[in-house]
């Protein structure tokens, strides 16, 4: 069943699309590193096939931004691999009415995938080069549901608080406790944790009234790539 | 041409010898601060390579090098002294500057490897050059030469220290460069316009560089350069010392809490965090500042004070401070910390005391500035805990620091601490939960050795560990642990929202209460490392890692990596992963392989210029490579050796270096001074390896036996102990080239290149056979190397 309404979405989506020049190769990418890999959520997966990743990376790596990695886009971060993307969030089991908070803007790829899906996406980004630029993209891609704010991503946004999940993409030595509290009942908290600096675990939160469980997911790294200046 | 006084080509030799061996451990500090500490052994290597690379173009242009010398000697000198702080700078550029993290990824890491190779040869080569010049020239002095080699390079690793508490290591090759010219300029007629116009010349250019020094990028994977991308980061005070560079850095995002509670409600608050060598030491915490250390309550390193309280505590490697700071705030009323970066300590307790409440100032601390080894070997009071720094905190699972040895983590130093726990003691150390497991795993398999090597059964009864989502804490105790503390263990564990790893009665549905881990085969590992000494055993030959535990003969805890294994390891995690299995293990062998090919094609290639037959050249292979094995090879055993037994790394390995050096400088001496010949050479290498031999059977017995006499009389016991044999050491080297010049003049050159060479492979070689057989093997080399020879000059009469 999966297979026909996805086989339909892309029919569709074709059909629509016009002139994508990158239209097979984002189908390639959720069919071969993404639904191929396992993960079979069905809104991410349209997300997924939806969101023009081309537009998120650096001029200069539009012809890689479909590929199985992370690429570059300065200060340092990544846009994460398109696995990673779906990974998480799947892993958060988004609902249409829900309300996201994401810690990490980046480029701004994530919160779209997300806006996809959800009724609101909030996301907190605290490198102001990438903020600004983020802000632009969004902006020019007309996701209305997405409010971006300037800050450190620790403190979380308490005045939209209480959210359904909270997706956080920097890596973190700690779950910071103001995101604990920022979280639903029932919520679901994604986020890589690890050694400083070098290895993390993909950690799902879960808040049960006052108490919390965590699974580890799947172990990422910090792979090297040449940062370029 | 008038030719060059003795007198003036050994002070020549001297500064020559001292500029040397200072930039040698100048490039040392430089590559550990960039790049990470594995590269000491290829700057020996690259070092080495200098020295066999000039024995060859000796070997090939002897002629025309001999008989221009007087010329030619001050300008190779000085060319010497002004291209070490030049091509420090070519290497920090963009195009050349290598980072071992990318060496598998590739973006040309491989040519940027070998042009910092290269570049880092040239000033070895001109210096090392000159060396083989005076030494081919003057044969017949060649005791007295040798003895001025020798002796400055003693004084230069000495020297060194002392410069790098006054400069930064960017400004160091300058100095150490300066030296260099020194002794280019002993050899100048100083009569002629030239010498002063060169003079002024080099100093020009020495002070510019030191002026105008590059500013050293480490790594991008660095803890540093990561930290210094955080927002608001600086660094606010840094510090230069034998350890390398401290530096504190600030920002409002450097936020630690490791083993945290899910149930902490309140602000990691950022601050401050200190780095040694650009790797991370350790965060600053303080309840004067901005109460930043609130959460400490929440972790589980928290767990031994909620079971008991500890008055009497000892903690290791102590860092930033942050288990001081818990001690005092849980009450201890004596706190012993054990700390061998005396820098670090210093820059805490004098300048920035205030960042960590000046918790090593506190009345109820007590600093000892040396290893932690050093110091439970020295001491045998009783502790009521026994805190040692968390394994692999910084760095370790990257597997740059597989060749580290650590011997605070050998199942040796683990029985030492348990014995020195009081009845109710405990020792508790801490881990960050790794995946695929290693670190976890053979810290596990230390503690169940080491507690079985107590007599004890039922090991479990002696052992709880806890852990939140990525952070085990593990507590041991000499006695059994009783209900009432596993009761405690329980409540802490439940009101924390962490799970209870092990414990004596153990109910398996708790290990993943709250925090579920990928799967349960770390459980089913651990349970088998409890289970029985059989299946520890059979689960160290069948698991992927090495985590057999790590021993004093063998003190690499962070080596993980077995070779048999390593395609399957790259095929399971990719090649852009190798990094972060174990570079440091990996690269040691690459540097063997480069350094074997590059050897072997510099002592063959001479060959070809007067062809391979002659038994001489079999016989000076053999000598002269013998003696270099045997010599590099105990010089790292009594480094080694003594680094335990005075308890700080560098200044012992500096104390060694020069004992050696001096006294062998002594022994070449007297060789001139009493006419030592080649007959007797076999008498004197039976000397040396009786010693050797009386050196294996009470060595070690003595140093444990003094490890905790005053430091002026355990520097005597290392004066007596080393310098009988390095005395007698350095006699073959100089009767051996003597001899040549008598049998084969034209192989002299060659003979002091293969010696060279065979001290960059012993450096490497050494390292490979510590961490494949361990340290005693690479003693017994040592004697192997020189029965060889000894037997080399019997049976194929090698005329020495």
């Amino acid at each position: 069943m999966l297979k026909i309404i996805f086989t339909t979405i892309t029919c569709l989506c074709i059909f629509f699309s016009g002139n994508d020049p990158y239209l097979l190769k984002r189908q390639g990418m959720v069919k071969t590193q993404i639904e191929n890999r396992g993960i079979d959520h069905e809104e991410t997966l349209k997300a997924m096939l939806k969101v023009e990743r081309h537009l998120f990376v650096p001029e200069k790596f539009k012809d890689d931004a479909y590929n199985d990695n992370p690429l570059p886009i300065g200060f340092g971060q990544t846009i994460s691999q398109p696995y990673i993307v779906a990974y998480m969030t799947a892993a958060i089991n988004p609902k249409t009415n829900h309300k996201v908070l994401e810690i990490g803007t980046g480029s701004g790829y994530q919160a779209a995938v997300l806006a996809e899906i959800v009724k609101e996406v909030y996301t907190i980004e605290i490198v102001e080069e990438l903020f600004s630029s983020a802000k632009k993209r969004i902006e020019s891609l007309r996701y209305k549901n997405i409010k971006l704010k300037y800050a450190d991503g620790y403190y979380g946004w308490k005045e939209s608080a209480p959210f359904d999940a909270i997706v956080v993409t920097a890596a973190a030595e700690h779950i910071p406790p103001p995101l604990l509290e920022q979280l639903k009942d029932g919520g679901k908290m994604i986020i890589p944790i690890g050694t400083p600096f070098l290895n993390q675990n993909l950690v799902l939160v879960e808040k049960s009234g006052k108490d919390f469980k965590t699974k580890s997911l799947l172990p990422v790294r910090f792979v090297p790539f040449t940062r370029k200046k | 041409m008038k030719e060059l006084s003795l007198k003036r080509l050994q002070l020549a030799l001297l500064f020559n010898s001292i500029s040397i061996i200072s930039y040698q451990i100048v490039l040392i500090q430089i590559l550990s601060f960039v790049q990470w500490y594995h590269f000491a052994y290829m700057i020996i290597s690259i070092a080495m390579l200098g020295f066999g690379t000039a024995g060859t173009v000796l070997f090939l242009f002897k002629d025309k090098l001999l008989k221009n010398s007087s010329k030619i000697l001050p300008v190779i000198l000085i060319l010497s002294g002004l291209t070490m702080p030049i091509v420090v700078y070519l290497s920090q550029t963009s195009s050349i500057r290598f980072d071992t993290m990318l060496y598998f990824i590739g973006n040309y890491q491989i040519v940027k490897l070998l042009l910092t190779y290269v570049l880092f040869t040239i000033p070895f080569l001109l210096g090392a050059l000159a060396i083989g010049i005076i030494f081919t020239k003057h044969v017949n002095s060649i005791g007295k030469l040798y003895f001025s080699n020798m002796i400055g390079s003693g004084f230069g690793g000495l020297l060194v220290l002392v410069l790098t508490w006054i400069f930064f290591p960017e400004k160091l090759p300058s100095v150490v460069g300066l030296f260099a010219v020194i002794s280019g300029l002993v050899l100048f007629n100083r009569i002629k316009k030239e010498f002063y116009f060169i003079s002024l010349f080099s100093s020009i250019i020495l002070a510019i560089c030191f002026l105008y020094s590059p500013e050293l990028q480490p790594s991008e994977f660095k803890n540093r350069s990561k930290t210094l991308l955080l927002q608001d980061s600086k660094i606010i005070d840094r510090q230069t010392s034998p350890h390398g560079v401290i530096e504190i850095i600030s920002s409002p995002m450097i936020r630690s809490a490791d083993g945290l509670s899910l149930k902490f409600q309140g602000e990691v608050k950022g601050g401050y965090a200190i780095f040694s060598n650009g790797d991370l030491s350790g965060t600053l915490l303080s309840k004067n500042q901005n109460d930043s250390s609130n959460f400490l309550n929440y972790t589980t390193a928290q767990l031994p004070f909620v079971i008991k309280n500890r008055d009497k505590v000892l903690i290791l490697n102590s860092g930033s401070g942050i288990e001081i700071l818990r001690s005092l705030n849980a009450g201890a009323k004596s706190i012993v910390a054990v700390e061998p970066n005396t820098s670090l300590v210093d820059i805490l307790t004098t300048k920035h005391p205030e960042l960590n409440d000046s918790v090593y100032l506190s009345k109820r601390v007590s600093i000892h500035k040396t290893t932690a080894r050093s110091f439970l070997l020295a001491n045998d009071e009783k502790y009521d805990l026994i805190i040692l720094p968390a394994v692999d905190a910084f760095g370790g699972t990257s597997g740059l620091y597989s060749l580290r040895e650590q011997f605070h983590l050998t199942q040796e130093a683990m029985t030492d601490m348990l014995s020195q726990l009081s009845l109710d003691g405990a020792m508790m150390l801490n881990v960050w939960l790794d995946y695929p497991p290693r670190n976890s795993l053979k810290i596990l398999a230390t503690i169940a050795e080491a507690v079985e090597n107590r007599g004890l059964t039922k090991l479990q009864n002696y052992v709880a560990a806890i852990k939140n989502w990525n952070y085990m804490t593990i507590i041991i105790k000499p006695n059994p642990i009783t209900t009432e503390e596993e009761a405690l263990v329980n409540d802490f564990c439940k009101s924390m929202l962490f799970d209870i790893v092990l414990s004596p009665t153990l109910i398996s549905e708790e290990r993943d209460r709250y925090n579920k881990l990928f799967d349960d085969q770390f459980y089913l590992l651990v349970d088998k490392i409890f289970s029985s000494k059989n299946d520890r055993e059979s689960l160290f030959n069948e698991y992927v890692f090495n985590i057999s535990p790590a021993a004093d003969n063998k003190p690499f805890f962070s080596q993980f990596l077995k070779l048999e294994n390593f395609n399957l390891l790259k095929k399971e995690f990719g090649d852009e992963n190798i990094p972060f299995l174990e570079l440091g293990y990996v690269l040691l062998y690459v540097t063997l392989i480069q350094i074997l090919f590059v050897a072997i094609g510099l002592i063959i290639l001479p060959l070809f210029k007067y062809g391979f037959s002659g038994k001489n050249k079999f016989g000076v292979l053999l000598y002269f490579g013998g003696i270099g094995f045997a010599y590099m090879f105990i010089e790292i055993i009594f480094i080694q050796m003594y680094t335990l037994y005075f308890g700080n790394p560098i200044s012992s390995a500096s104390t060694v270096i020069c004992l050696m050096l001096v006294c062998s400088g002594i022994g070449s001496y007297a060789t001139h001074k009493f006419k030592l010949v080649h007959n007797k050479s076999k008498l004197i290498l039976a000397i040396i390896l009786f010693l050797l031999l009386i050196q294996a059977l009470f060595l070690r017995d003595i140093l444990f036996a003094t490890i905790h006499y005053s430091l002026s009389f355990k520097i005597m016991i290392a004066f007596i102990l080393i310098a009988p044999s390095a005395f007698f050491m350095g006699m073959p080297f100089p009767i051996g080239i003597q001899k040549t010049s008598e049998q084969s003049p034209s192989l002299i050159p060659w003979a002091w290149g293969i010696n060279g060479f065979a001290s960059v492979i012993a450096t490497v070689f050494a390292t490979v056979i510590a961490v494949e057989i361990g340290f005693a093997s690479v003693f017994w080399s040592a004697v192997l190397f020189y029965s060889l020879v000894i037997i080399s000059i019997k049976t194929f009469e090698v005329k020495f």
